[in-house]
């Protein structure tokens, strides 16, 4: 038998890191180009407000179902755990608490990654295999300027505001279902709601959603703009811009918590 | 010709995953000059134009502009020149007349909407479109017309270099004669530097002064338009007399 050259394992090792990092500094590269990018002008306007439509209020029905059934399920969840030891009535304030912090942002997230994200992606990967993008550049047009930054500028001021809906939908859910299945009577249901809930914990609930929505935004843009050929090209960016997306939402939100704690 | 290029392309090597496509391609556009890259479909003719205009970046070798490295003068460069891409690469969420004005539809030397729609109908009308086809969406036109209007696009705004990938593609005989009747024309009223891609012969004879023929990745052939017309060389006649070998093989 052949004896396998000692050094072949280091070497694949050694390849594989080298690889590794290179991808994330130029994920980390792109991050910066585009900030450079959304300060400088020239400022593309009408992009931004399109984006802002598409990101922002085509995305609130999914946003306000997503957080209104949630809400709901979350109440009759804290109720059956709260019943083994005498905390029903705390239900209104974690449904409250949990929304607004975590639930709320998260959802938004997520939603909004597999719903604007994908789309992002997929219309840059398709400029990117129709030589738009070349096109672009040779129209004396920086495609980070015209096409990403506008994106990622609408998604971050977007997302909080998606966010403080989904939180209000949400509770709006928990109250619907505390005060029809669970005997709360509404101004008891309100009142404890707002009782416990601070100011810390909207802000760091939206701060999230600002980080989150910068995530799917730049995810989309990066994965759309190294789109590879064809239309395989373009559906293997869409999976990776959501996947990456989700993953690093998830991710995000851990730290974020943890900073906020 | 004594006076110096104005683009020179010095030994550029490209590969895609170690797959070598062009290998040592060097080049000389003059002023005023309108020059033609034959070779056949997949010799790398669109990855030297991308590597001209700095999409591609060559493994080896240089693009010079005016004597000075494109790397350093991309963006001037890129700003006089006007490119029709093989496919046309309209933005289709932009209508016509904005495709064609793009390029001074933002920035602090725009021009007011109004005036460039007018422009962008004076375009279409040189390369054969009406009016009404201004306000259309890129999708909503045929092939043969969003070529059409990229070569509108390309010549907007006078550039002093033009690009054309295959100009005449999916175009018919009487279209495609027109067409490059127009480009003949762009060339030679304002003395551009223009580098047209193309295997339609005809469109050979309307535009081209010098002709540089790719074979494997490699230059194969350069020279005038007559010397390639009335060339004895088995290849180069039969590209240029394909359309006669069909017809003697149908005899
Ligand atoms: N981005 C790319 N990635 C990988 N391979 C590529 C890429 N671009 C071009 N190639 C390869 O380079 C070769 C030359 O392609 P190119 O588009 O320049 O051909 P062409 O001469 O323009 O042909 P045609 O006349 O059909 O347009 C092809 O074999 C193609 O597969
Ligand atoms: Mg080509």
């Amino acid at each position: 038998m052949k004896l396998m050259n000692p050094l072949v394992v280091p070497v694949l090792v050694g390849r594989f890191s080298l690889s590794v990092l290179a991808r994330v500094g130029r994920a980390f590269r792109f991050v910066a180009d585009v900030f450079m990018a959304m300060l400088l002008p020239p400022y593309y306007c009408k992009e931004f407000a399109r984006a802002l439509v598409v990101i922002g209020y085509n995305s609130l029905p999914i946003v306000a179902l997503t957080t209104l059934f949630t809400g709901g399920a979350l109440a009759l969840q804290i109720f059956s755990g709260g019943t083994r030891f005498n905390a029903e009535a705390a239900v209104p304030s974690i449904v409250a608490i949990g929304m607004v912090r975590e639930l709320g942002p998260v959802l938004c997230g997520l939603m909004i990654a597999g719903r604007v994200g994908s789309a992002i992606a997929a219309e840059i990967a398709t400029m990117r295999v129709t030589d738009q993008i070349d096109a672009l550049e040779t129209l004396s047009t920086n495609p980070l300027r015209y096409l990403v930054a506008p994106r990622v500028a609408a998604a971050t001021l977007v997302l909080p505001c998606l966010t403080g809906i989904g939180d209000i939908i949400g509770i709006l859910g928990g109250y619907l279902v505390g005060t029809t299945r669970l005997n709360f009577s509404p101004a008891e249901y309100l009142d404890h709601t707002m009782r416990f809930l601070e100011t810390g914990d909207i802000v760091s609930g939206l701060a999230k959603g600002a980080l989150f929505g910068s995530i799917v935004a730049l995810c989309g843009c990066y994965c759309g703009l190294h789109a590879g050929k064809g239309a395989r090209g373009v559906g293997t960016a869409t999976t990776r811009s959501v996947a990456t997306a989700s993953i690093l939402i998830i991710a995000a939100n851990y730290v974020m918590t943890e900073l906020f704690f | 010709m004594a006076d110096a290029p104005r683009i020179e392309l010095i030994g550029l090597c490209k590969s895609f995953a170690s797959t070598p496509v062009i290998a040592n391609v060097s080049m000389q556009l003059h002023g005023g000059n309108s020059h033609v890259l034959l070779g056949e479909s997949g010799v790398g003719k669109s990855v030297v134009l991308k590597c001209i205009l700095g999409l591609l970046r060559p493994d080896q070798g240089s693009v010079l502009i005016d004597g000075r490295n494109l790397s350093k003068m991309k963006r001037a460069f890129l700003d006089r020149s006007g490119v029709l891409f093989q496919g046309g690469a309209l933005f289709d969420s932009l209508p016509v007349w904005q495709n064609i004005t793009f390029r001074k539809l933002h920035g602090s030397d725009r021009l007011s909407l109004h005036k460039a729609l007018m422009l962008a109908e004076e375009k279409l009308e040189r390369v054969g479109l009406g009016k009404e086809v201004a306000r259309l969406f890129p999708v909503e036109l045929s092939g043969g017309m969003q070529k059409r209007v990229a070569l509108a696009r390309a010549i907007a705004f006078d550039p002093e270099f033009l690009f054309f990938d295959e100009p005449t593609s999916g175009l018919d005989p009487i279209k495609s004669v027109a067409i490059s009747r127009v480009i003949r024309d762009v060339v030679q009223d304002r003395n551009v530097t223009a580098l047209t891609v193309t295997h339609d012969m005809n469109c050979v004879r309307a535009v081209a002064e010098g002709v540089t023929m790719l074979r494997c990745g490699k230059i194969y052939w350069e020279g005038g338009l007559t010397d390639f017309v009335s060339n004895d060389n088995a290849y180069i006649s039969k590209f240029s007399e394909g359309h006669r070998n069909l017809q003697d093989d149908h005899r």
